[in-house]
């Protein structure tokens, strides 16, 4: 198969298998949530966990932005029961 | 995986970035979905279908109410792909390797995704090496094939050891030396499905259903986000087909969903809300209740999110049946599609989700955010509630502290975690479910007789721990949970009050009001005690229970030796299923160098020597059977009524129980401890018997070498008619030294060098010779006491 047919077949493959079934479970997601979308910036979706669960996006953004350790430091003084990654900001 | 897809949504705000990792976990779930279905033969628009209906699955959708580690799924069946892959593909190393990096992906997004997608692989083995060359060709051929098939699994196998085992390994090291308590399977019964709910939605579904089986449901099912194992009829119905058309294709995926709803059922099989049992005796067991019994998957308290990995199977199996019909009916194609899509549509469609608004953060976060030290803050109330439950709990209401943290950057004490510590690590004498009342002062922990209050000395334990604030919010009426009015806001301020007395905040606005916090002088605390209760709610109401190993704190503004008196009302096996009239009871203090035991009835006081250091200070009582070995369960620990803790420091109550030793330093203490008998002798020249070995307690305020010195006045000889003889070998140890070996004569004072460490040591001396009782050798004495030797004029300098 020579290279140029190589390529048209991958990108056949990353449009109908990649791009186009990707848009449509998008789609079919923010349809679910169509009412919902207008406070996407403002308001959580969902209720209860959910308090905790922005909580720990967070603690994953500041270790992927290196300002917090991935794991707790067991020598920890300021415990704190925060799920994945547990306060890090200890003495 | 989460906190990944959330990253780009950031500059939008924390709720753009949960909003936006949950729709992205959603839409790759369908996707991933996809591509297993694509990789069994599935047509794209076939494919897409068994998308939708993993995407649609009823435990998906309860997802985005709370559980976003629910939400993104994809990981499961893209270890599955890649591990179907492993087993029939030509080059199976590089599918080996994508089956860990799926299941690493899993394991990122959380622990049980992991099992899952492990457990579907060893089922999908399992399946594999039974069928052989029916299900796997061109790999396998008859038992050569079988061993060919064994040699991809180890290789996968390896492929996973390698690249999740390091971080499995971390986490149970991490969650081990936590103090997280993590075996929570005895929960899963209220969180198990009913048999029934396989079969009929409960609580989403509105087009077909609207709702007509909740009532039904309700009166017997579980949690409603945990039993949501409804598996879709049209999805059903289309497996069903596929068995009949495709049977070789899809029995792997029919095996996977029959073997997932049957760990997904629970401990035991329950019907009509009843678990089923074989005549008179007990339900019985399971495969979810073995599998949970292996070594680290007690951690496993929700059978029903098996059907997480069960509904890939459905989804699998579904697909084919309707790839099978369009095949079979081609013209009709169009209509077939449409009808198994409403269908899934109908039968899963939700009602809408819920939504929460972020509370406000008080102006105070927003200062300190800029404020480049390492430091904590106390957020109060506890809890909103008095009563204890779902919203109220201190756990799940101490999620909103972790908004503000997101604001302030600062430590805060507390989380929201299923899995908890149990005690809290540094404030569970209030920090805890048990904690019912929002008055100070404790009656059944005592200083001296006196009630003392459980938050005495509380200042001095967050300046210790570094907690430079005391942050209590005012309840809003727009707070989803704490209201004004509330028991919180009231416990928070006689928490404040007792605390900081007159003290004046150093910030306070419409949100919070904030107490600055200042670190009092040891010497200046007021001794108190006050009891360290479990987090999670024990459900009593009068009473409190020690649970042994019960904990209590302590503070002292000195070292000395007290005398801790207990008084029990009820002595009970921890899971209450025993009731001991009397028990015995070990005390552990001074760092774990005083450890002294007694008898224990019940109302009746028991009187223990303990030891204290300056500060904060934590003695822990444990109650086990007076016979151990009649109470058929080694190490039994049990649990006990307080009536009343009473720590009594007062001159002269020690004396009555243990006994002061002279020491040369003005800030060493020492005491007689475990072995001693009482005083003897005149006045002036005081001597005691001991056991071998007997303790000796020293404080020292600093590391130092010291001398102990005494004169025998008699020493057990094995071969003397009366026990008694001139001459023996004193072993004298300490946790600093090894033991220093003595010749030791009566008469002759001895002295020997000792070498103890800061705060409590524990020093043993024992005669090479043993015990003996003299109405053993001479029982006309009949003194049934065990001796090994008498001391006089011991001292420390």
């Amino acid at each position: 198969m020579s290279d140029a047919r190589r390529r048209r077949k991958w990108l056949h493959y990353f449009l109908l298998d990649g791009l186009a079934p990707l848009a449509a479970f998008l789609a079919l997601t923010l349809l679910l949530l169509a009412p919902l979308l207008p406070d996407f910036t403002t308001k959580l979706i969902g209720t209860g966990d959910v308090t905790a669960n922005v909580s720990d996006l967070w603690h994953a953004r500041e270790a992927v932005l290196g300002r917090e350790p991935w794991f707790s430091p067991r020598d920890s003084t300021i415990q704190t029961e925060s799920r994945c990654l547990p306060t890090p900001k200890a003495r | 995986m989460s906190g990944l897809f959330a990253l780009p949504f950031w500059p939008w705000g924390p709720a753009a970035a949960y909003n936006g990792a949950l729709i992205i976990g959603f839409t790759l779930t369908g996707w991933c979905m996809y591509l297993l279905a694509r990789t069994l033969g599935c047509n794209r628009w076939v494919a897409g279908f068994a998308g939708l209906v993993y995407t649609l699955t009823p435990m998906h959708l309860m997802a985005v109410n709370s559980h976003l580690t629910k939400v993104f799924l994809g990981a499961i069946p893209l270890s599955l792909l890649a591990f179907r892959y492993t087993l029939i593909r030509r080059s199976p190393a590089p599918w080996a390797l994508a089956t860990a990096l799926a299941l690493l992906a899993a394991l990122l997004q959380s622990a049980e995704q992991w099992v899952y997608g492990l457990v579907g692989c060893g089922l999908m083995a399992v399946y594999a090496l039974a069928l052989g060359a029916k299900w796997t060709a061109p790999v396998a051929a008859g038992d050569g094939g079988r061993l060919a098939l064994l040699r991809r699994m180890v290789l996968a196998a390896g492929a996973i050891l390698l690249i999740t085992g390091p971080l499995i390994l971390f986490i149970v090291y991490d969650t081990r030396n936590a103090g997280i308590e993590v075996g929570v399977v005895a929960e899963a019964t209220q969180h198990q499905p009913d048999l029934l709910q396989f079969l009929a939605p409960y609580r989403f579904g509105w087009p077909f259903y609207g709702g007509r089986f909740d009532d039904w449901f309700d009166s017997f099912a579980g949690t409603k986000h945990e039993t949501a194992v409804f598996l879709g009829w049209t999805a059903v119905a289309l497996a069903l087909v596929s068995l009949a058309f495709v049977r070789r294709q899809v029995g792997v995926w029919l095996f996977l969903l029959l073997m997932s709803s049957v760990l997904a059922l629970g401990p035991t099989l329950r019907i009509g809300g009843t678990s089923v049992s074989l005549g008179d005796a007990p339900p019985f067991s399971m495969p979810f209740a073995w599998l949970t019994s292996l070594p680290g998957l007690d951690f496993m308290r929700t059978p029903g999110r098996f059907m997480l990995l069960g509904m890939v199977g459905l989804a699998a199996a579904s697909a084919l049946g309707l790839g099978a019909l369009l095949r079979r009916w081609p013209r009709a194609a169009w209509a077939v599609g449409a009808i198994a899509v409403l269908g899934v549509l109908g039968e899963t469609w939700p009602t809408q989700f819920p939504q929460l608004a972020i509370p406000p953060t008080p102006v105070f976060y927003r200062q300190i955010a800029a404020d480049p030290e390492i430091y904590g803050v106390l957020d109060l109330p506890m809890r909103p509630s008095q009563a204890v439950d779902y919203a109220s709990s201190h756990i799940t209401f101490s999620s909103y502290a972790q908004l503000d943290q997101m604001v302030h950057g600062k430590g805060i004490a507390g989380g929201y975690v299923s899995r908890t510590y149990d005690p809290h690590p540094i404030f569970a004498r209030f920090i805890s479910e048990n904690n019912l009342n929002a008055e100070p002062i404790q009656q059944d922990m005592r200083v001296n007789g006196e009630p003392v209050s459980r938050y005495a000395n509380l200042e001095f334990d967050l300046a210790q721990n570094n907690y430079r604030y005391v942050v209590v919010h005012k309840p809003q009426v727009d707070h989803p949970v704490y209201q004004p009015g509330s028991w919180g806001e009231e416990a928070a301020r006689a928490l404040v009050a007792d605390v900081f007395k007159d003290r004046a905040p150093v910030a306070d606005d419409a949100l919070a009001t904030v107490y600055a916090v200042t670190e009092p002088v040891t010497a200046t605390l007021q001794t108190s005690i006050a009891l360290l209760e479990l987090s999670t709610n024990q459900g009593w109401t009068d009473d409190r229970w020690g649970v042994s190993p019960a904990t209590f704190q302590v503070h002292a503004a000195q070292p000395q030796m007290a005398v801790l008196e207990l008084t029990a009302n009820s002595i009970m096996a921890r899971d209450f299923s025993d009731y001991f009239e009397y028990a015995t009871v070990t005390a552990e203090s001074g760092g774990g160098a005083v450890v002294t035991r007694a008898p224990i009835g019940l109302n009746e006081p028991v009187r223990l020597p303990v030891a204290l250091v300056a500060g904060s200070q934590v003695i822990t009582l444990t109650v086990t059977p007076a016979d151990p070995s009649a109470s058929g369960v080694p190490d039994q620990l049990l649990r006990f009524a307080i009536t009343s803790v009473d720590l009594r420091t007062q001159p002269g109550e020690i004396e009555d129980i243990a006994g002061m030793l002279p020491v040369a330093g003005a800030e060493q203490i020492a005491a007689f401890g475990t072995g001693w008998y009482p005083p003897e002798g005149e006045e002036s020249r005081r001597w005691r018997w001991a056991t071998t070995p007997a303790a000796l307690w020293i404080y020292s305020p600093e590391a130092a070498p010291l001398t102990i010195s005494g004169t025998p006045l008699a020493l057990h000889v094995a071969e003397s008619p009366d026990g008694k003889g001139q001459n023996g070998v004193l072993r004298i140890a300490s946790s600093d030294q090894s033991p220093v070996e003595l010749p030791v004569t009566i008469g002759s004072r001895w002295q020997a060098p000792i070498s103890v460490h800061s705060g409590w040591n524990l020093v043993t001396l024992a005669l090479d010779a043993g015990n003996f009782r003299p109405v053993d050798v001479q029982p006309e004495t009949g003194d049934g006491r065990v001796l090994s030797f008498a001391l006089a004029d011991l001292a420390i300098q």
